[in-house]
C-alpha cells in the first residue's frame, strides 16, 4: 500500500500512544499518567514528566471547545526523543485551567499530549489539529472510540481531510 | 511596518498555531505587508515588548508588558475571534 502523507507529517500517532479510561482526580494526576506512558514508550525523556507537569501549573492548557473541554499539555523540545501525540481519554472529566484565562475551569474529557521537537515545521499540523477540534462531531466521535486502535485510526484520518 | 510579538508559554506550540490564524485574518483586512510577526516566549515579554507595537499572548504573562496586549486564545477555539481581530486592527492602524 502506498504510504500516505497528510498534515500530521512526521508526528507519530499510534494505538500504543492512546490510553483509554484514565482515572484521575486532578489535572496533575492525569498529566502524570499520560506523560509517564509517553516515557515508557520511549517517545520522551524521563525529565518530560516533571517538566510538563510544572509547565501546566504556570501555563495551563485547557481549551473549552464548543463540543467538549480538552487539554493539550506540552513542554520544551529538549525533553522529547521523537515527535508524537498521545491521546488520553478520561473516565471522568477533570478540571484544567483554561489556556490564557486560568480563572476559567475547563471540564476536560480528553488530553492530547504533544511531544514536539521542531515547532517551526509543525505549523500545518498544529493549525489542522485546532480545525479538527472545532469541527462538529470530531471530538465526540473520537471519545466514543471503543479501542485504542480505533481512536488512533480516527484521529489520523481527520488529518486527511 | 508594525511589529507584533506572539507568545505562549514555551514559544512553540500554541503561538505557532495562532500565527497562521492571525496572519490570515489580518491579510483579509487588507494589512498584508504592513506588519510582521515574531514568535516568542511569555517570559520574554517584560524585556522584549518595548520593541513591539503589540503583544498577542495565548497565556498569562508574569512580567510587565510595555505595549498594548491582546489575549489570543480565542484563535485556538475558533470562536469570538472577530472582536479580537477588530482590536488588533485598531491597534495596528492607529496613527503614531
Amino acid at each position: 500500500m502506498e504510504k500516505k502523507t497528510n498534515a500530521l507529517g512526521d508526528v507519530l500517532v499510534s494505538p500504543e500512544l492512546v490510553l483509554m479510561e484514565i482515572e484521575a482526580g486532578t489535572d496533575q494526576e492525569a498529566i502524570e499518567i499520560l506523560a509517564r506512558h509517553l516515557f515508557e514508550q520511549g517517545i520522551v525523556k524521563e525529565s518530560y514528566i516533571e517538566a510538563v507537569k510544572a509547565r501546566e501549573k504556570v501555563f495551563s492548557t485547557g481549551l473549552d471547545f464548543e463540543e467538549m473541554g480538552i487539554a493539550i499539555p506540552h513542554t520544551d523540545s529538549e525533553h522529547v526523543n521523537r515527535e508524537a501525540i498521545a491521546i488520553g481519554i478520561l473516565k471522568k472529566p477533570v478540571l484544567f485551567c483554561h489556556m490564557g484565562m486560568p480563572e476559567i475551569s475547563v471540564k476536560t474529557e480528553m488530553m492530547f499530549m504533544m511531544a514536539i521537537e521542531k515547532p517551526d515545521s509543525q505549523v500545518e499540523f498544529l493549525g489542522k489539529m485546532m480545525e479538527i477540534f472545532q469541527t462538529e462531531g470530531r471530538l465526540r466521535t473520537l471519545k466514543a472510540a471503543l479501542t485504542a486502535g480505533e481512536a488512533a485510526r480516527l484521529f489520523t484520518s481527520y488529518f486527511d481531510e | 511596518m508594525k511589529r507584533i510579538l506572539l507568545v505562549c508559554g514555551s514559544g512553540i506550540c500554541t503561538s505557532t498555531a495562532v500565527n497562521a490564524k492571525v496572519t490570515k485574518a489580518l491579510d483579509e483586512r487588507g494589512l498584508k505587508g504592513k506588519y510582521s510577526i515574531t514568535q516568542g516566549k511569555a517570559s520574554e515579554v517584560a524585556a522584549q515588548s518595548v520593541n513591539y507595537d503589540l503583544v498577542i499572548s495565548t497565556t498569562v504573562l508574569g512580567g510587565d508588558c510595555h505595549c498594548p496586549l491582546v489575549i489570543g486564545t480565542q484563535f485556538l477555539l475558533g470562536r469570538g475571534t472577530e472582536k479580537i481581530v477588530d482590536q488588533i486592527v485598531e491597534i495596528l492602524t492607529k496613527e503614531d
